[in-house]
């Protein structure tokens, strides 16, 4: 009963936001700057962490995020359906992201594989405690994510990192939705058999 | 044992998280009144999210801000000159190609046409002087080019036989 109730609540949550969106993107639209810069406010944090878990670069993650903003700017007048706004948004991330990595031959595609010693300090407090733990999280990421493809590591992170549902991911990536889930289920069988992670993962939530 | 009473598999687990419906009936029926199965799923769940909760806590946040042009005086301070740059451009390579063409090719004619006359002067005059060598008046002239055209092969054997050597067969 407490579940049904928290997801219907949630639910409730969700539908509220995607209607402040769709307003947002109609005034957009038809010109009004403040309304386009709420919708860039709203969004910022949102697309900078997707391409920064993507690129590894604090930098990169910032050009690309200002440039993935300046085409959404200029192709809103374009979108036919306001309601698609965020698939839309996503999918021009994920493009640029694709053109940098092309650009750049960066095989391995996501950052988090990276280790700490690669990486840029983080967002997260600098006490020591915390530094040891974020290097081993993405020590045992790097090592799961290294057993899984392209695709998979790919749905994955949209589907519980970036916490889109299984019909967005599909559109984003141009996918049938049971494609979708048959790459998930398959990255999700590979998680449940990463124990490292899954016990730093239990380790936290208690 | 019914088998709504038997437990999801570690698959069925998994399928569940990927979409609840597309487990069977029985199985999602199972699900929602199962606690073992209920906490197995609701474990794993919840370590998935704390995969991303800790993803994104230890992502660095945005420092810049993110600076909107004005889309309308950019748009078409550049791209509407731009075009009709190129478009010029175009038409101006388009009609200066066409000119060289045009007074290429007839320079060309009026040199072929020269060329032919001069030709055809020539012949004229080849023909004058082998008229002119001619010995015959202009009367016997006439009368081979009109009178022996009709002779054939067939009338030339006749009038000069063709000797068979006696030894052929």
């Amino acid at each position: 009963m407490a579940l049904d109730s928290e997801r219907r609540r949630s639910s409730g949550l969700k539908k509220d936001r995607v209607q402040s969106i769709f307003n947002l993107v109609e005034s957009a639209r038809s010109g009004d700057r403040v309304c386009m810069e709420k919708l860039v406010g709203l969004f910022h944090k949102e697309i900078f962490q997707m391409v920064y878990f993507r690129t590894g670069s604090h930098m990169d993650a910032e050009d690309l995020t200002q440039e993935i903003f300046i085409k959404m700017s200029r192709g809103l007048f374009q979108l036919k359906d306001p309601g698609l706004f965020k698939v839309w948004l996503y999918r021009i991330a994920i493009n640029r992201v694709r053109d940098f990595h092309r650009k750049k031959r960066l095989l391995p595609f996501l950052a988090l594989t990276r280790t700490l010693e690669d990486t840029e300090p983080s967002g997260g407090s600098d006490s020591p405690l915390n530094r040891v733990m974020e290097q081993e999280f993405r020590s045992q990421l790097d090592h799961l994510i290294r057993k899984m493809s392209l695709s998979e590591r790919e749905i994955l992170t949209l589907r519980f990192v970036d916490e889109l549902g299984i019909r967005e991911i599909a559109e984003i990536l141009k996918k049938s939705e049971s494609t979708v889930k048959t790459h998930l289920y398959r990255a999700l069988k590979k998680f449940k058999q990463a124990h490292g992670l899954r016990a730093l993962l239990k380790g936290t939530l208690s | 044992m019914k088998d709504k009473d038997i437990h999801l598999n570690e698959d069925q687990i998994l399928v569940s998280l990927v979409g609840e419906e597309d487990l069977s009936v029985e199985k999602r029926r199972h699900l929602l009144d199962c606690d073992v199965c209920q906490a197995k799923r609701m474990t794993l769940m919840s370590e998935l999210e704390r995969l991303g909760e800790m993803a994104r806590d230890f992502a660095p946040l945005p420092e810049k801000k993110v600076v909107i042009p004005l889309r309308e005086p950019r748009h078409f301070s550049f791209r509407l000159p731009a075009f009709a740059a190129g478009l010029a451009l175009i038409v101006l390579i388009a009609s200066v190609w066409s000119l060289m063409f045009f007074a290429d090719s007839s320079k060309q004619m009026s040199q072929m046409t020269a060329q032919l006359s001069r030709g055809t002067e020539i012949s004229l005059d080849l023909v004058d002087d082998i008229l002119g060598e001619s010995i015959l008046p202009q009367y016997y002239l006439d009368i081979f080019a009109a009178s022996y055209s009709y002779f054939d092969d067939e009338f030339l054997e006749f009038l000069v036989p063709v000797e068979v050597p006696s030894n052929s067969v």
